[in-house]
């Protein structure tokens, strides 16, 4: 019998003036509960008139995330809904820390761990073209299959397992400029 | 299900001969057994890059790898517990043993770039650089096995140029 089986679907809109965005995340408040996630991707949501630029953006998974501020919720896809595990769950993106000392510290967590690193390419998709040097990159970062940054597949080996305050953050965290837009996506079950 | 972790080695810089990414169990009973391996090209400002040659290999007969440089260990679910004796990490000093190649790679070495689509952006691509992997669900196959003194590692041949990420996924049985 299947899990419960949710999609947390995430857009955000560079415009920081810091070195590190959230650009994901989900996190387990709950006591009683226990996500477990199979699958992290993103893709490039830029569509037009945006400069070029790399962005590194790294997986952390954390732990000990007391202190992180309310998320903005995203789409929820699959069955039921995200409202029953009210105040059990956040996820989202674009949610900061309430203490800011320096960019490692954005990160809200007691411990974090480097789990995966990818680079990102943040020209737009659309007006290049194939056969552009920009724009065939930027079109290879729409392909979800290509951009999967963690995939659990079988039952042998254990998926990302969230207990209480335990999270996870997709962190750009290299370069500033502004105005790109990233989505970023976990799925995940609740048992 | 078995207690599974990732192993992370973030930013290491190619040279020859160098392990960039292994694990290595020294414990008589445990077993450890590698399920995937991965790759991305960790170098963002400019630099020759260079054609370096990468294996994967299973290198058995009580290898020696001394001193070497811890990677990121997480585990899957906050209540396992790590190996009891054992290495996960990568450069160090790499000797003996007998080593087998398992898969073998080719790798630019060169940053990616923003105006690019070549080999070298290619390598960013997490699925597209997975050169291991045994976790596809047909139980009838066999993970990577270690057993007590055997060692899996992704072994930088030749090239000394530009960085590589390395991830290996394992579990404890």
């Amino acid at each position: 019998m299947a899990s419960d089986t949710y999609i947390s679907h995430n857009r955000t809109y560079h415009n920081i003036s810091t070195s590190v965005m959230n650009i994901g995340t989900l996190i387990n408040y709950s006591p009683d509960i226990i996500l477990k996630v199979y699958k992290i991707g993103f893709s490039n949501a830029a569509l037009k008139g945006f400069n070029a630029n790399t962005l590194l953006a790294k997986t952390f998974i954390c732990t000990g995330v007391k202190g992180f501020e309310p998320l903005i919720p995203s789409d929820i896809l699959h069955t039921n809904s995200i409202d029953k595990f009210n105040g059990g769950i956040a996820h989202g993106s674009s949610g900061m820390p309430v203490v800011v000392t320096n960019p490692e510290n954005q990160i809200p967590c007691v411990t974090k761990k480097l789990f995966r690193a990818f680079y990102y390419y943040s020209e737009e998709t659309l007006t290049s073209g194939w056969g552009g040097t920009y724009g065939l990159y930027a079109k290879y970062l729409m392909m979800p299959e290509y951009q999967l940054v963690y995939e659990c597949n079988n039952s042998q080996t254990q998926p990302i397992t969230l207990r209480q305050d335990e999270g996870i953050f997709i962190l750009n965290s290299v370069y500033t400029q502004s105005n790109k837009y990233t989505d970023t996506y976990f799925e995940f079950t609740i048992e | 299900m078995a207690q599974t972790f990732t192993s992370y080695n973030s930013g290491i810089s190619f040279a020859a001969s160098k392990v960039m990414g292994g694990i290595y169990n020294r414990h008589a009973s445990e077993i450890l057994k590698i399920r995937r391996v991965g790759l991305i090209n960790g170098q963002t400002a400019a630099v020759t890059g260079v054609l370096c040659n990468l294996e994967f290999r299973l290198t058995t007969g009580t290898p020696t790898w001394t001193s070497p440089v811890a990677g990121v260990l997480t585990k899957h679910d906050s209540t396992n517990t790590p190996p009891t004796t054992y290495d996960q990490g990568n450069s160090g000093t790499f000797s003996g043993g007998t080593s087998t190649a398992l898969r073998r790679t080719n790798w630019s070495s060169d940053e990616a770039a923003v105006s690019g689509a070549t080999m070298d952006e290619m390598e960013c691509f997490i699925p597209l650089n997975i050169i291991f992997d045994a976790g596809y669900g047909d139980s009838n196959v066999q993970p990577l096995t270690l057993n007590q003194n055997q060692m899996a590692h992704v072994y930088n041949i030749s090239g000394a140029a530009g960085l590589l990420d390395t991830w290996i996924e394992f579990t404890k049985e």
